[in-house]
């Protein structure tokens, strides 16, 4: 069993960044790193499927296929951000933006954030897995705040109080939710895991969980930045590195969004799916239509991007309230599929950020051109963000909006498919203008830029991405798919095999 | 044998010492949101913090229950010790003594926060969350003191203050665990403590870069970021 690397090798890669004087040799020990922990990933999600759930340390480590499936999206995200991670940080040291120390510091951050985020999924107990989110909000301010200017300074400051107020509130949840399991007899020892808690959930008081929900999906969505606390999530993710904007985009929130997912299963069986099921859809219709508003009117591309991970937050929200099966794993493939892609437009578009020197659209033309395989990636990616066939997001909300219309969730589905529209037009607008289109600086003049791309290893992180967002459209592996299809019956039923 | 809880439960029969001891804690935030110096809010925060452990102990003694007294020291360590100490760092750092201006006017937010607590412990006395050990008062001050806490998260312009009115909130809360469900597993509440510990540094730096970057600490002078 490997699994006990898991939480090592973020820990050990992280302090032998530490030791090296180059910094390219710095960065492949990193890719080494997180290519191990992906192998790690991908052999957990093997034995989960083989031979059901894995407990482990005294049972405060619990994988089932939910777990899995989140431990697969962090594996991947993480080494694809370190790749480009190679390319980013030799470019900005060129520039003299930062020093080999502040490098290494950067690359010890971000495997403590890795760490970290593997411990919020694979555990077991509530209580650890607040801590573990709590950690994860103290680590990345460090990321989002690394430029140490005017802007990521404010930023980091937001995301922290915002993200510890919110999940101050979680507590409050999980307090509740220990309180009603020890009310009915629970075992003291036991009330705070989520294996025994799903046993006794039928018995547990409706009320209190009723309550202790409410807290949850307000303290964890917060940091799963839906609306209306969302108002970190453009900041943080617009002034941090690109790499750690990809992984706070592609995982992080996605982390806020397990804990909920926990939770609900729990208050399912408690109190019934109508409660969450209508709550579940006032935020996430709410988040879909801030974010139409905000991406149309956007001038920054990253705040682009960040609104958007906003929209896919709510399309996940949707997926998870209308709650049949197929909307369900809609909205467990979203997941899946929105990481991808999230991380691939960061990736180009920090790609864009650099050879422009800045992050305004309107000053950034023409990219096809002056970046060949970054602007493709732009268009290619731009398209399958916004939700164009043939690519993989079509297909998931796809599946939610079949969901929604099978669960008689007829205006919700309706408004639903409006913002996917709405979102649609703007978004194609505003990538195409920038992936074609003439080159000009501010006063309107023509200018050249130098041809040529950033960074070979940024053509590998984001070669990766764009191979499975293109394939994910047609064919699902069958051991993901199988992963998947587990994972939803999780939510649905509580439990798996 | 000297039977402790024996002790505890003669002196404390009428539970006049806990009630006051309660009252205290509720009574300090209330000072809080009316003190301009940022020194007398960090004092007053440990001073509620002690207040908490005292409380936490008697809980304990009553249930004979040895992981209480564990979490009693870890709290007075932290919260009473550490965390001022690590925001007087803070404090000495940016060289920032007093709160000038503030959204809502101090005597107000003091009246504000009174009216606040009375209702609460007004609504409150008719939901009984059963609690064998202690009265529910607790849980009165609990609410109100994550509603203070909110309050002066709001009202307040200075980075620093705001760190405190999180941890004010952050005491109602862990005064909520106390009341409801006695204490967490120790593994959870040893986690909670790092947090906040770590959590009290890594804002503390923020203070400090903020006031570097921006050459102050009001949070209102931070609007580089919109749309």
């Amino acid at each position: 069993m490997l699994l006990e690397y898991l939480f090592l090798i973020p820990i050990i890669t992280g302090l032998i960044c530490l030791i090296p004087k180059r910094p390219s040799c710095i960065g492949y020990t990193q890719v080494l790193g997180t290519l191990i922990l992906f192998g790690i990933g991908l052999s957990t999600i093997q034995h989960t499927l083989n031979s059901g759930s894995i407990y482990f340390l005294n049972d405060l480590v619990y994988i089932d296929a939910l777990s899995a499936l989140m431990i697969f999206l962090i594996t991947l995200v993480s080494l694809l951000a370190s790749i480009y991670s190679i390319g980013y940080m030799k470019n900005q040291i060129e520039e003299k933006i930062h020093n080999i120390w502040k490098l290494k510091g950067y690359y010890l951050l971000i495997n403590i954030f890795i760490f970290t985020m593997l411990m919020v999924v694979s555990t077991n107990n509530i209580g650890v897995m607040w801590i573990a989110i709590e950690a994860t909000t103290l680590v990345s301010a460090f990321l989002v705040g690394y430029y140490n200017k005017e802007r990521p300074v404010e930023a980091a400051w937001k995301y922290i109080i915002l993200c510890t107020v919110g999940i101050a509130f979680a507590m409050i949840g999980i307090i509740l939710a220990y309180y009603a399991a020890t009310e009915v007899g629970g075992v003291r020892e036991l009330s705070l895991h989520w294996d025994y808690l799903i046993h006794i959930a039928h018995k547990l008081d409706p009320t209190f969980i009723k309550i202790a929900f409410v807290f949850i999906l307000i303290g964890f969505g917060t940091k799963a930045g839906r609306a209306p606390m969302h108002s970190w999530l453009p900041d943080a993710h617009s002034e941090a590195p690109t790499p750690v904007s990809a992984l706070l985009s592609g995982v992080l929130i996605k982390c806020g969004i397990y804990c909920i997912l926990r939770f609900t299963v729990l208050t399912n069986i408690a109190v019934g799916k109508d409660f969450t099921s209508g709550l579940l859809l006032v935020f996430g219709l709410l988040s879909l239509i801030i974010a139409t508003f905000f991406i149309l009117i956007q001038h920054n591309v990253k705040r682009l991007l960040a609104y958007h991970s906003l929209e896919h937050i709510g399309i996940i929200t949707c997926g998870l309230a209308f709650g049949t099966p197929i909307a369900v794993f809609g909205a467990l493939i979203h997941m899946i599929n929105h990481a991808m892609v999230k991380t691939l437009m960061f990736f180009t578009s920090g790609n864009l950020a650099l050879k422009y020197h800045t992050k305004d659209m309107t000053h950034i033309r023409g990219a096809i051109n002056v970046m060949p395989f970054s602007g493709t990636a732009l268009l290619v990616g731009g398209l399958a963000l916004a939700g164009s066939p043939p690519f993989s997001i079509f297909l998931s909300e796809f599946y939610i909006l079949r969901g929604g219309i099978q669960s008689h969730h007829y205006i919700a589905s309706g408004l639903f498919l409006l913002m996917l529209v709405i979102v649609f037009g703007g978004l194609s607008q505003h990538l195409l203008e920038m992936a074609i289109g003439p080159v000009s600086n501010t006063s309107g003049e023509v200018v050249t830029i130098a041809k040529g791309e950033i960074s070979k290893s940024s053509l590998l992180a984001i070669g990766i991405p764009l191979i499975l967002v293109c394939l994910l459209g047609f064919y699902v592996p069958p051991p993901l798919f199988n992963l998947l299809n587990e994972a939803t019956k999780i939510i649905n039923l509580g439990h798996s095999l | 044998m000297f039977d402790l809880s024996n002790l505890v439960s003669t002196v404390f029969h009428k539970q006049e010492v806990y009630e006051f001891i309660v009252s205290l804690i509720v009574l300090s935030s209330i000072i809080m949101t009316g003190s301009r110096r940022l020194e007398t809010i960090i004092k007053l925060f440990a001073l509620q913090s002690l207040g908490l452990v005292i409380v936490i102990l008697i809980s304990g003694i009553a249930r004979h229950s040895h992981e209480t007294y564990m979490i009693s020291g870890i709290t007075l360590l932290g919260k009473c010790i550490l965390i001022p100490w690590v925001l007087s760092l803070v404090l000495n750092k940016v060289k920032i003594r007093r709160e000038v201006e503030t959204y809502v006017a101090l005597p107000a937010s003091m009246l504000i926060c009174c009216g606040v607590a009375v209702f609460v412990f007004y609504i409150t006395t008719s939901y009984k969350i059963a609690s064998e050990v202690m009265s529910s008062s607790l849980l009165s001050a609990s609410v109100s003191m994550i509603l203070i806490g909110l309050f002066i998260m709001m009202t307040r312009k200075k980075a620093l203050t705001q760190i405190l009115g999180l941890y004010v909130m952050e005491n109602g809360i862990f005064a909520l665990s106390i009341d409801t469900i006695y204490d967490m597993p120790l593994v959870v509440e040893m986690g909670i403590f790092l947090d906040l510990l770590i959590g009290a540094m890594v804002m503390g730096i923020y203070v400090y870069r903020i006031k570097q970057s921006f050459d102050t600490i009001n949070v209102e002078e931070m609007q580089e970021l919109k749309g």
